[in-house]
């Protein structure tokens, strides 16, 4: 099991796409290898998902070891429902596989966010990030993705989860609106509304970034 | 539906934004540690190839023990051996605290204590009720029969009969 996979499949070969019916032919049967128990295609599953996973899962958390152990449990799940007939092959493994890992990560982040609560008794009403601040890179590309992943802190948990899903997940608005439960048409004007959140965001913190530089 | 909206699923409402998030994306995807795949597999593999949930959900009531879990049948053989050796045992001690010392090894007859407490196994009373019968050459048997068992059992349980032996020849 140390090896990668033999069987070849695309780890999110076009970001944002939906399947065509050959990779969704080609996932069907290696859902199927793996539902009896093919280590090899169980692997080609691994290998395809869990890094967007894992990237879904860092993205909330900012801690590797937390976003390894929630991508685990994940693929825990997953194994435990194909092999015991769980899950049915009805052409929507990512949207169910990527909803399994959206209530981990909502789960997880509930109970970090009580915990913190409990040992830090803050005034109601503030806004706190949610994560420790990332290690500050060299350079105005890293600078540009510390003020992003900032920005994307202060986003309401709704929001973010969209945004989150497309990229990090790699999704396309129908799997997100599968996930999510919502009409395509809902689900597109709230991806809208959270870009344009996030702009101001950006836009805010730039301007208070001048303005110290200034004073 | 505002007409700045994004209603073009290929178009990004903000291109700009877009791209650097997918930069953002690609960083966390490139923070991924080395061998993650394979320490998930390893990990994961046991429930794959179970082909079914961890034994504790085999006890759920849908798999009655009649159908055979190992560990339960063990659990209730040992404890049907133990409970009949118990049983054994009691019965053993009173046969033999009833009987009284064993018989000598020169052949001659042991005293043997008979008693007619009516709640005396070995009393009249009692072999007749338990036995239906009544007669004295029956009760006369049957208490034979069940000194000889006492005797055997008090020898085999107990070891003592050869100490009693030699207490009473002395």
């Amino acid at each position: 099991m140390g090896e990668r996979s033999a069987i070849p499949m695309e780890a999110n070969a076009a970001p944002h796409a939906d399947q065509t019916p050959a990779d969704a032919a080609r996932l069907a049967h290696i859902l199927r290898l793996a539902s009896e128990g093919s280590d090899e295609a169980w692997r080609a599953l691994i290998d395809t998902y869990a890094r967007r996973i894992f990237a879904l899962a860092k993205s909330r958390c900012r801690d590797a070891d937390t976003a390894e152990e929630i991508t685990q449990s994940v693929f825990a799940t997953i194994a435990v429902k194909i092999t015991s007939g769980g899950y049915h092959e009805q052409g929507k493994f990512e949207p169910w596989l990527f909803r399994v890992a959206a209530n981990r990560i909502r789960d997880h982040v509930r109970v970090s966010r009580r915990r913190r609560e409990c040992e830090h008794a803050g005034p109601p009403g503030m806004a706190e990030p949610t994560t420790p601040p990332e290690p500050r890179s060299e350079g105005a590309d890293a600078d540009t993705r510390a003020r992003l992943r900032a920005a994307l802190v202060l986003l309401p948990e709704n929001d973010r989860e969209i945004i989150e899903l497309r990229h990090h997940g790699g999704l396309s608005f129908k799997q997100i609106a599968d996930i999510l439960e919502e009409p395509l048409g809902t689900l597109l004007a709230r991806h809208h509304r959270a870009l344009k959140k996030l702009r101001e965001i950006l836009e805010h913190s730039q301007k208070q970034a001048e303005a110290q530089a200034n004073s | 539906m505002s007409h700045t909206m994004n209603t073009n699923l290929d178009n990004p409402a903000d291109p700009a934004l877009e791209a650097a998030l997918d930069a953002l994306a690609a960083e966390d995807i490139a923070a991924a540690p080395a061998g993650l795949e394979s320490r998930i597999a390893h990990a994961t593999q046991p429930m794959l190839s179970a082909n079914m949930p961890p034994a504790t959900l085999r006890l759920s009531p849908a798999h009655s023990a009649t159908r055979g879990h190992p560990l339960l049948i063990r659990t209730f053989g040992l404890r049907l051996a133990a409970s009949l050796a118990i049983v054994g045992t009691i019965i053993a001690a009173i046969v033999a605290s009833r009987h009284g010392p064993a018989a000598p090894r020169d052949g001659s007859p042991a005293p043997i204590a008979v008693t007619q407490d009516p709640f005396d196994p070995l009393s009249d009373e009692f072999l007749a009720f338990a036995w239906g019968d009544s007669s004295e050459s029956s009760i006369d048997s049957i208490r034979a029969a069940a000194e000889q068992l006492g005797q055997r059992l008090e020898g085999d349980f107990w070891g003592i009969s050869d100490l009693l032996s030699e207490e009473g020849s002395t």
